[in-house]
């Protein structure tokens, strides 16, 4: 039992966001949110993160009404990565990362928190920034420690069934650091965590998610493993761009956009 | 944690250094006036009052550091104390450096408040009784803080972000209106009255007495008590309001504590010493510099630093032209003022 939506619709400004979006998510395999820029994609992870309530439907985790969820419970439950983070205060690297524990220890580091901490920092490739403050690091750096933060916030005992939102996380990161991260998602996925993630490079959520969403003026266009959902008419459709997938080295798809 | 965020500096030996000098400038401060009396001398006659041991002390001079001088360097202290953490949790609130009771008008409306208390009663009563001011003005000082807290806090934010020109201008929009609003009741207050205003503009602490000192100093242990135990949430608040909320902090009543903190501590120290500049926004800045910005040390550092400054400052306000007393506010904007510069251009293109 995952996330499961029912005929939401949200607005903002006054203006619809997502219309009648009917979803149903499990944990146990990374799905990526693609779609055009606007499509619903933010507003899909905030409304399922429980910091937007939808204007009608119902958003349930677990069989729950997220509305019904403390905020404590929820943040014991799944980590959200928004997009553009700002910290503007020059906190240690480390200490942003054990920020991520608070909503288990309140502010009182443990040592069970400490190797959740550490094992973020290396995870997350930061184990020679751990002491740099956070305001003196690159775009990149900074993405990679709010990941690291997210991380520690659902890893430890009864990591199992929580779950990642992450908004963009590869923004700004590195193709290694990518790579590394998509790898790490796919393995903690593997060991039954819940991992839905917004992405926009299309081939990489292809290899890298079990199931994508393609999102379309703010209802899902399409639902599915990757190969059915990315179709060349479909792609068109929504993104105005011309598809094709040629064969990789391994026999693997590889998908590429042009200009239509 | 014991961790203060900068190698080799723990969180208890950086509060027991911070409590040693405030302790040192405060028997130095005692010494200081038309008739010097030297630190040791101090602490005698301290300790005979609190212990009865040793030599009685000479009556003259045991009344002139026990009524004179003890109340006025705990006013001190204790305004500075108060104005230090209203910066440090309008700073968080903000999530932005630049935030500080007197630069967002803050502190001038707590004034206009005291200043419209004064006036009036002064009208219906013909003059302002003690009791009153001990204990009523600090509430109207409290209740004008609150009044320009949620003012500037409610226009300056959007969506959960602060729009940092906006706030900052607002606080010039709100010292003019307040400030004018200082000058027309000054214009219409009767003679008596006037001179209790003055007072106001430039802040002293030439009107200490036991009464205040003992409602300012249960009302800053109170600030100072509630915001040490916000300092987690004050913390990962600084993240953001919405990844404060995605990590379960209650967002809004968060938000709200804070205004109430920081507008009791301002109205305090209005209420009792007048608007004195740039404490607030000082402190918290060098105590960052020095120990980091989290806010379990930051707090309770800020306090000691800002009862340190504020002490200091009244040192210098009395001991540098004698017998003339320079203002504080004076004193604490020609230290500040220098640093604000510095701070504005560090920070420029970041705005």
């Amino acid at each position: 039992m995952g996330w499961r939506l029912e005929t939401v619709d949200v607005e903002r400004d006054g203006r619809r966001v997502l219309a009648g979006v009917d979803l149903a998510l499990d944990p146990g395999e990374v799905v990526a949110l693609v779609g055009p820029n606007g499509s619903g994609k933010s507003t899909l992870l905030e409304v399922m993160a429980g910091g937007l309530a939808p204007a009608a439907g119902r958003v349930a985790l677990h069989g729950r009404s997220v509305a019904r969820f403390s905020g404590l419970e929820l943040a014991r439950r799944r980590a959200v990565l928004p997009q553009d983070s700002r910290l503007a205060f020059a906190f240690p690297v480390r200490e942003v990362v054990a920020m991520g524990r608070t909503p288990f220890n309140g502010g009182r580091e443990t040592r069970a928190d400490a190797a959740i901490v550490g094992q973020a920092l290396e995870w997350m490739d930061l184990d020679g920034l751990a002491r740099r403050p956070y305001t003196h690091l690159s775009g990149g750096e900074r993405q990679r420690v709010q990941l690291a933060r997210v991380l520690a916030q659902v890893l430890g005992p009864g990591m199992e069934g929580r779950w990642l939102l992450l908004d963009e996380p590869l923004a700004g990161l590195d193709i290694r650091h990518q790579l590394a991260l998509l790898a790490r998602l796919e393995s903690l996925a593997g060991e039954g965590m819940g991992v839905i993630l917004a992405l926009h490079d299309l081939d990489l959520a292809a290899r890298h998610a079990r199931r994508l969403v393609m999102l379309d003026g703010g209802r899902p266009a399409a639902v599915g493993e990757p190969r059915a959902v990315l179709t060349r008419e479909r792609v068109r459709a929504v993104f105005g761009v011309d598809l094709a997938a040629i064969e990789g080295p391994e026999g693997q798809p590889v998908f590429l956009c042009r200009q239509a | 944690m014991s961790r203060t965020g900068v190698p080799g500096i723990g969180r208890g030996p950086a509060l027991a250094v911070l409590g040693l000098l405030v302790a040192g400038v405060a028997l130095l401060a005692l010494g200081v006036g038309p008739r010097a009396i030297g630190p040791g001398e101090a602490l005698a006659i301290l300790g005979h009052r609190l212990t009865g041991l040793g030599p009685d002390p000479e009556p003259l001079r045991q009344a002139i550091v026990l009524q004179l001088r003890l109340p006025r360097v705990l006013l001190a202290g204790l305004v500075g104390a108060a104005l230090a953490l209203a910066g440090a949790a309008l700073q968080g609130l903000f999530r932005n450096p630049l935030a500080d009771p007197g630069l967002l008008g803050v502190s001038t409306s707590a004034a206009l408040a005291a200043v419209a208390a004064i006036v009036v009663l002064d009208r219906l009563l013909g003059g302002l009784p003690a009791a009153l001011a001990a204990y009523g003005l600090p509430l109207v000082a409290f209740a004008g803080a609150l009044v320009g807290t949620a003012l500037i806090h409610r226009l300056g934010t959007r969506e959960g972000r602060v729009d940092v020109p906006l706030m900052l201008l607002l606080g010039i929009a709100l010292n003019a209106v307040a400030g004018a609003g200082i000058g027309v009741l000054a214009f219409v207050a009767e003679a008596g009255a006037l001179r209790t205003l003055t007072q106001w503009g430039l802040g002293s602490f030439a009107g200490a007495d036991w009464p205040g000192v003992t409602v300012l100093a249960a009302g800053v242990l109170v600030a100072g008590l509630v915001l040490a135990r916000l300092a987690t949430a004050l913390n990962v608040f600084l993240l953001g309001e919405a990844e404060a909320g995605h990590l379960g902090m209650p967002v809004e009543a968060v938000k709200r504590r804070v205004v109430l903190l920081a507008s009791l501590a301002t109205g305090l120290a209005v209420a009792f010493a007048g608007t004195i500049g740039f404490v607030g926004l000082v402190v918290p800045h060098l105590v960052r510099l020095a120990l980091g910005p989290d806010h379990r040390l930051l707090v309770p550092a800020s306090a000691l630093g800002g009862a340190l400054l504020a002490m200091l400052a009244d040192l210098l306000a009395r001991g540098l032209a004698p017998p003339a007393e320079i203002p504080v506010g004076l004193i604490t904007a020609l230290l500040g003022g220098p640093l604000l510069f510095w701070l504005l251009l560090r920070g420029r293109g970041r705005y």
